[in-house]
């Protein structure tokens, strides 16, 4: 009897919870979408931010399971959405590179939806919690916001380091294809104007 | 944020339960249909591949640190005009690259797959999927539903599982999640200082970079000014203009 009781508290207790972060490539022109499968009344938050090309900005827009467009952003750098659903479908949420011609974008993507769920399926909510409880759920969510944190700095740090690397590779190229634009103009030069003083027979290369 | 309940942990946390009677068996045995009827396992957030497409996700962790990854794969079917449920003789290919681009992981999984693995450097793990039918035909449609979960770090872990295989009460495993997302936390600062070294050393060696092309390049400008100089002289007295 009791295991029945338990189970229908589980049954009624079930959230369906989902929450996913990774970075994605976006190639030039083209547009990428996430689609999401969710009821009535949910509650979800996206944020996404721009890692590394070009300008370092993104179209993005969200839209529901009639195709209403619930955010519409362009060019942005980061951003961030939440919503509680007002009906159940496919929801989905698309990014676009279209406007870019060659620069390849990378976007970090966090999507969180549903409550958090619960440590243990007995953990209902029903029965009040005990001073302890309380303050470990306390650090918890405090925790979770330091997590949060690290992960800002985290992308900031990611987005500095990699046009760091660029300027680094960058460097080298720059300044090996400028000695030897140097020397094809020196020489050049030199050529040049030897030609202009040659006889009328005509510009003879003169053995140097 | 989300430890994720689905039907493997309902049906470990039952059967710990009380003796292992065949009545008590059978009655946990109707539980977990109940339950597996009430929820189905979804890995919500999907996207679309083309047939010789690769998609990869980038997961920037620290080191030590668990992921795993899910996915699911459904094939549009141009006869019910829909996506069919699940597809057998689907497969995917999951190559998994570690900071210095050394492959990790690189295995071909069915329809559904469950992948994991563990960094043991700090970095930007690259995760990549394409598509691998074993029957070419499947793929007429040519586009492929791909349901994907990737959890990282204390995410990872599966806390009904952890009470049950070390029993401890819920107030240990409050305390033991608290444990884990401290850990994961510290780790991460490490990760930190390591990304500012190499950062530093970068820029360090940027800066030598340009320093020495700077002196190399008023160098090779002061030496082509003289070496055309005194070419063109020489020239200009064999030609008996100056």
């Amino acid at each position: 009897m009791q295991q029945l009781v338990s189970l229908g508290c589980l049954l009624f207790h079930v959230f369906v919870v989902f929450a996913t972060e990774f970075t994605f490539e976006l190639p030039d022109n083209d547009e990428l979408c996430f689609y999401e499968e969710m009821e009535n009344g949910d509650k979800f938050d996206l944020d996404y931010q721009v890692i590394s090309g070009g300008n370092y900005d993104v179209n993005c827009f969200v839209a529901d399971a009639n195709d209403n467009i619930l955010y519409n952003d362009e060019k942005k750098q980061y951003g961030s959405f939440s919503h509680t659903t007002t009906m159940k479908g496919v929801y989905r949420a698309c990014f676009s590179n279209k406007f870019s011609t060659f620069s390849h974008k990378y976007v970090y993507l966090d999507f969180r939806h549903g409550d958090e769920n619960l440590l243990l399926p007995s953990m209902t909510r029903a029965t009040a919690l005990t001073q302890l409880e309380s303050t470990c759920v306390s650090i918890h969510e405090i925790l979770k916001v330091v997590s949060e944190s690290q992960t800002w700095y985290r992308l900031r740090e990611a987005h500095d380091r990699i046009r760091a690397d660029h300027i680094h590779s960058n460097v080298t190229l720059w300044s090996l294809s400028e000695t030897v634009l140097l020397f094809v103009i020196a020489v050049g030069q030199v050529m040049l104007l030897k030609s202009f003083f040659s006889e009328k027979k005509g510009p003879v290369a003169v053995p140097t | 944020m989300t430890s994720r309940v689905n039907g493997d942990s309902f049906s470990s946390t039952l059967v710990v339960e009380e003796g292992f009677s065949f009545k008590m068996l059978a009655a946990a045995a109707i539980r977990v249909l109940l339950v597996a009827a009430f929820i189905h396992p979804s890995y919500a957030l999907y996207f679309h591949i083309g047939e010789t497409e690769k998609k990869c996700f980038i997961e920037e962790i620290p080191d030590e640190t668990m992921v795993i990854g899910k996915y699911r794969t459904q094939l549009w079917d141009k006869q019910t005009n829909s996506y069919l449920p699940s597809t057998p003789g689907l497969g995917m290919h999951v190559e998994i690259k570690d900071p210095d681009t050394k492959v990790i992981l690189s295995r071909q999984y069915g329809s559904d797959g469950r992948f994991t693995f563990t960094s043991h450097t700090p970095g930007e793990h690259k995760i990549c999927l394409h598509s691998n039918s074993t029957k070419m035909a499947l793929f007429a449609g040519g586009k492929l539903r791909v349901h994907l979960d990737i959890q990282v770090g204390e995410h990872t872990n599966n806390y009904p599982e952890i009470a049950a295989k070390d029993k401890l009460t819920e107030l240990q495993l409050r305390a033991r999640q608290l444990l884990d997302q401290v850990e994961q936390i510290q780790k991460e600062q490490n990760y930190q200082r390591y990304r500012e070294e190499r950062f530093r050393m970068t820029s360090e060696s940027t800066n030598q970079r340009v320093l020495w092309w700077s002196i190399a390049q008023t160098v090779i400008l002061i030496v082509t000014g003289i070496w055309q100089m005194k070419h063109l002289k020489s020239f200009f007295e064999a030609k008996k203009l100056v």
